[in-house]
């Protein structure tokens, strides 16, 4: 019986732990972003120089990540508006506002929540509204336009702007990982194999150990077996993810 | 890559592994632990295969010698498979530790399995496909000895004994390259970690046996420690990618060398090398225990030690160090035979390397291919070790600071005793086990990890300076399993201060596994996304180009036409697939390892101009073009050479993002 109590509770804490990992939702970076010593200066912009740029999502996108740069005091923070368009001057597909804050760093990434999804395999047009009372110089950050990261077009007052740079931009998803987990499979097969085998091997591991202690202390046969696993790969996936 | 093509390598592979329990069981009549045969049958089996096949090599021709070689081993393994069902040697392991041993093994499979994978397709790593892959691959398809892919009118200054192995797994399996170097990088891990355990666990327990091959896989720079200085949140919302990118660094460090974890994805040959070295240890420490077998044991001894230094010639004076140190201290214990023994080993050895084909006969035998080595006794450097900046100036780290642009640091500056805490204390506690508690069988494996980390402080490559640091490499996994040694040691210490010494050993233990742990989440990370915008159009060239007849050489535009451009994947990487993938000489030099000063110059003209002479001079056929990465002035040239019909159009790739061209000469007009 008291082998049993600890047994039984390690299998229902486990149990729970693999739940929450596979239905609490997280962003999921859907494009890949170069290294940060990639980025430049776009700008100044302004409510009259709209920094704009043509992307294409290839999957559905919730959040758009822009690094922006307000040059005033630390601390000193621009409200700003995402619109996306269907192309520049057209139609509109969603709109996001965040705040820009000027941080000693320089560039602030600023998440925008998108109030409707993009949709996948289509061009859009994000474009960044700058209120025009805004006292401070602001600066969009930017990267050269050959990278495979960045597939589409800068824009600058709603025409093409330089045609060698891009805005950095990063486009996040959110959704669990019980259904992100069939789009890993399909795109990037490879990692999720990888992943799985890495985690067999780590449950083999912690199996072995909660038996190898578990033959003097019983009551810790189960709970190092089970709980270990779930619970190292909660800290990595949320930690990494959230 | 087809799962029948990997399984059939695998099985090809595993072949010199059965075959080395058969010869385990012959020279340890005594051993019935099943975990002790398995463990050493695959260092003494690839030891004896790789020999076996480079000896005949010499004078046979590649065909007959490969298939030979593979019925003998194959007589051999199908024994062992009778023997092993015959005698039933026990599995004396709890069902307990076997899950852990095994589970812990397939940690170290996986990580090396993608380490390997990501350097073929997601440019992770550049060396192994660009040279030895290429190697591999053009062994495979033309004569012995084989030429420089870069430089295919003359032999290489380099190691061929592993590429050989691989070679013949894709000609006797007609399997592909990656299968093939894949199924054999990976037995070599297993067998390194089993030759580990079973040397050891001879000497001491499987408990040490464990700790020390898991010292050896897992050990690395104790990056963890600044991992906090890591630019985690840096310009991406999502911390998994920046971490993703961290794999590496985490597991290499500022002072030019690297964990165990990244060496099948940089350099298989070494790999190849240090299971067979594992071998040659195990049957030293079979004879010294007493074996009847003698004779035959030294012996087999010297192949494994002779096959080491020829897959990598730079493990031979870490293990002749190591020899001298087991005769001297035999000899000490006035054990003159053994002694005796232990040096005929080491001259053997030493003989036997200089069979196979390779680096060190080309230097031994004064040939001018081996004029082209060029190495430096200086004293002045002793107890430095080289650093990343020799290779690329400022290089740093993004964990702890380092000394601006300095090409050498001393043992005892900051940044080694930053990355390399648990080396010290490893060392310090191995002497205090030898010199307080007489534990002598510490003495070679500390002096084989003392060894290589010395060597860099006497010696230099004068062609490529860095190359000294991969003895530092070797010192970290070395020192590694002196750790593990001195680890189980502390654990199975017992008296008042048991607690302490485990709490020593667990501590060491974590320095030591530390960044290899931490790294171990972000592996999977590396295979995400390819580094070739056009892989599979690629792998269509590869195929193309392979299906004709081998000697094919080809001007790659837009490509490098340097070393350094060869490791990169600027231009789509194209140039690596034709060269590995494609069996096709690119021959551009590469570096003074061939004729590097006069392929180089020539090829320049071809890639500026399609000089005619340059063209005929290097013997250029082919010439593979990336159409939509081709500059102004390169679409010209192509068209201009197209309308004077020296180019003709033999294949576009299906997408259209590769061609290739008949370029014609002006003698086969």
């Amino acid at each position: 019986m008291t082998d049993r109590v600890p047994a039984i509770g390690s299998v229902i804490a486990a149990t729970l732990l693999w739940f929450a990992l596979l239905l609490v939702p997280v962003d999921w970076s859907v494009s890949s972003v170069p290294a940060a010593g990639s980025l430049i200066n776009i700008g100044p912009v302004s409510s009259y120089v709209v920094p704009g740029q043509t992307v294409l999502p290839a999957e559905p996108v919730d959040k758009i990540a822009v690094p922006i740069r307000v040059g005033g005091p630390f601390g000193s923070s621009v409200p700003i508006r995402l619109l996306v368009l269907t192309e520049p001057g057209g139609d509109e597909l969603a709109a996001a506002a965040a705040t820009a804050v000027s941080i000693p760093a320089g560039f602030d990434l600023v998440v925008f929540e998108l109030d409707s999804p993009l949709a996948p395999s289509s061009w859009a047009y994000l474009e960044l509204e700058i209120p025009p009372e805004t006292q401070w110089p602001i600066l969009i950050g930017g990267t050269k336009s050959d990278l495979s990261e960045f597939p589409g077009q800068l824009f600058l007052r709603g025409e093409d702007g330089w045609s060698d740079q891009d805005i950095f931009h990063q486009l996040l998803r959110r959704q669990n990982l019980a259904s992100r987990i069939p789009v890993i499979w399909s795109r990037h097969r490879a990692t999720f194999l990888g992943y799985l085998a890495l985690l067999l091997s780590v449950a083999a591991i912690l199996a072995g150990l909660g038996f190898v202690v578990g033959r003097r202390r019983p009551a810790l046969r189960w709970p190092l077996a089970l709980i270990p696993v779930p619970v190292m790969v909660a800290t990595y996936y949320f930690y990494a993810l959230l | 890559m087809s799962p029948i093509d990997l399984t059939l390598a695998f099985v090809l592979a595993a072949v010199p592994w059965l075959a080395g329990v058969r010869l385990v069981m012959w020279l340890a009549p005594g051993e019935s632990r099943l975990p002790i045969l398995l463990g050493a049958g695959g260092g003494v089996g690839i030891g004896a295969f790789l020999l076996a096949l480079m000896t005949p090599l010499r004078f046979l021709p590649v065909e007959i010698a490969a298939r030979g070689v593979f019925i003998l081993f194959v007589v051999l393994a199908i024994w062992a498979a009778v023997e092993l069902h015959r005698r039933r040697p026990g599995w004396d392991i709890s069902s307990g530790w076997s899950m852990l041993v095994f589970g812990l093994l397939g940690v170290v499979v996986v990580g090396a399995a993608i380490n390997f994978a990501s350097g073929v397709w997601n440019g992770a790593t550049h060396e192994n496909l660009a040279v030895r892959m290429a190697m591999t691959a053009h062994m495979a398809a033309g004569d012995w000895p084989p030429a420089d892919p870069y430089a295919p009118g003359v032999e290489r200054l380099y190691r061929y004994t592993a590429q050989g192995w691989g070679a013949s797994v894709m000609r006797i399996g007609g399997v592909g390259l990656f299968e093939a170097v894949l199924a054999i990088t990976i037995t070599s891990v297993v067998a390194i970690f089993g030759g580990i355990f079973a040397t050891v666990a001879s000497l001491r327990s499987y408990l040490f046996g464990l700790f020390a091959a898991a010292g050896f896989v897992t050990a690395a720079h104790a990056s963890f420690l600044g991992l906090w200085k890591a630019p985690i949140g840096e310009y991406s919302v999502s911390r998994g990618e920046i971490l993703a990118g961290l794999d590496r660094e985490l597991v290499q460090g500022f002072t030019g060398s690297h964990g165990f974890a990244l060496l099948p994805g940089n350099d298989f040959t070494n790999v190849v090398a240090i299971a067979a070295g594992f071998g040659g240890a195990f049957l030293t420490v079979q004879l010294l225990r007493g074996s009847s077998a003698r004779i035959l044991l030294a012996a087999l001894a010297a192949v494994c030690f002779g096959a080491m230094a020829a897959a990598a010639e730079q493990t031979l004076p870490i293990a002749l160090a190591t020899l001298a140190l087991l005769a001297l201290g035999c000899a000490v214990r006035r054990d003159w035979r053994a002694a005796l023994t232990v040096t005929l080993i080491a001259a053997a050895g030493v003989a036997l390397a200089l069979v196979p084909q390779g680096s060190l006969s080309a230097i031994a035998f004064g040939s001018e291919v081996g004029s082209r080595a060029s190495f430096g006794f200086t004293p002045e450097n002793f107890l430095t070790l080289p650093t990343d900046a020799m290779l690329y100036s400022a290089r740093t780290s993004p964990f702890f600071t380092v000394p601006a642009e300095q090409v050498r640091v001393s043992f005892f500056s900051p940044i080694v005793l930053k990355e390399f805490p648990w080396v010290f204390l490893a060392f310090g506690l191995g002497a205090y086990f030898i010199f307080r508690a007489r534990r002598f069988y510490l003495v070679p494996f500390l002096g084989m990890a003392l060894t290589a980390f010395l060597i860099p402080g006497l010696f230099t490559d004068r062609v490529y300076p860095i190359n000294i640091a991969r003895f530092t490499s070797v010192g970290v996994y070395l020192a590694g399993l002196v750790a593990g040694l001195v680890a189980a040691e502390l654990w199975t210490r017992s008296g008042r201060y048991r607690t302490a010494y485990r709490a020593v050993g667990v501590t060491l233990m974590i320095l030591v596994m530390g960044s290899w742990i931490a790294s171990a989440p972000l592996w999977p990370a590396r295979l995400y996304d390819t580094a070739n915008a056009s892989l599979s159009e690629d792998l269509e060239v590869a195929a193309f180009l392979r299906d004709g007849a081998y000697g094919r050489r080809a001007l790659v535009l837009p490509g490098p036409t340097t070393l350094a451009d060869v490791i990169t994947d600027d231009w789509e990487g194209q140039h690596k697939f034709v060269v590995a993938f494609g069996a096709t000489s690119i021959p551009l030099g590469l570096d003074a390892y061939s004729e590097g000063g006069w392929y180089g110059a020539h090829y320049r003209r071809a890639y500026d101009t399609l000089d005619p002479e340059a063209m005929e001079a290097l013997g250029i056929d082919t010439v593979v073009v990336a159409p939509q990465l081709l500059s102004a002035d390169q679409a010209e040239m192509l068209t201009r050479a197209e309308l004077d019909d020296r180019l003709v159009l033999d294949f576009v790739s299906s997408d259209g993002a590769r061609y290739v061209y008949a370029y014609l000469s002006d003698d086969n007009d």
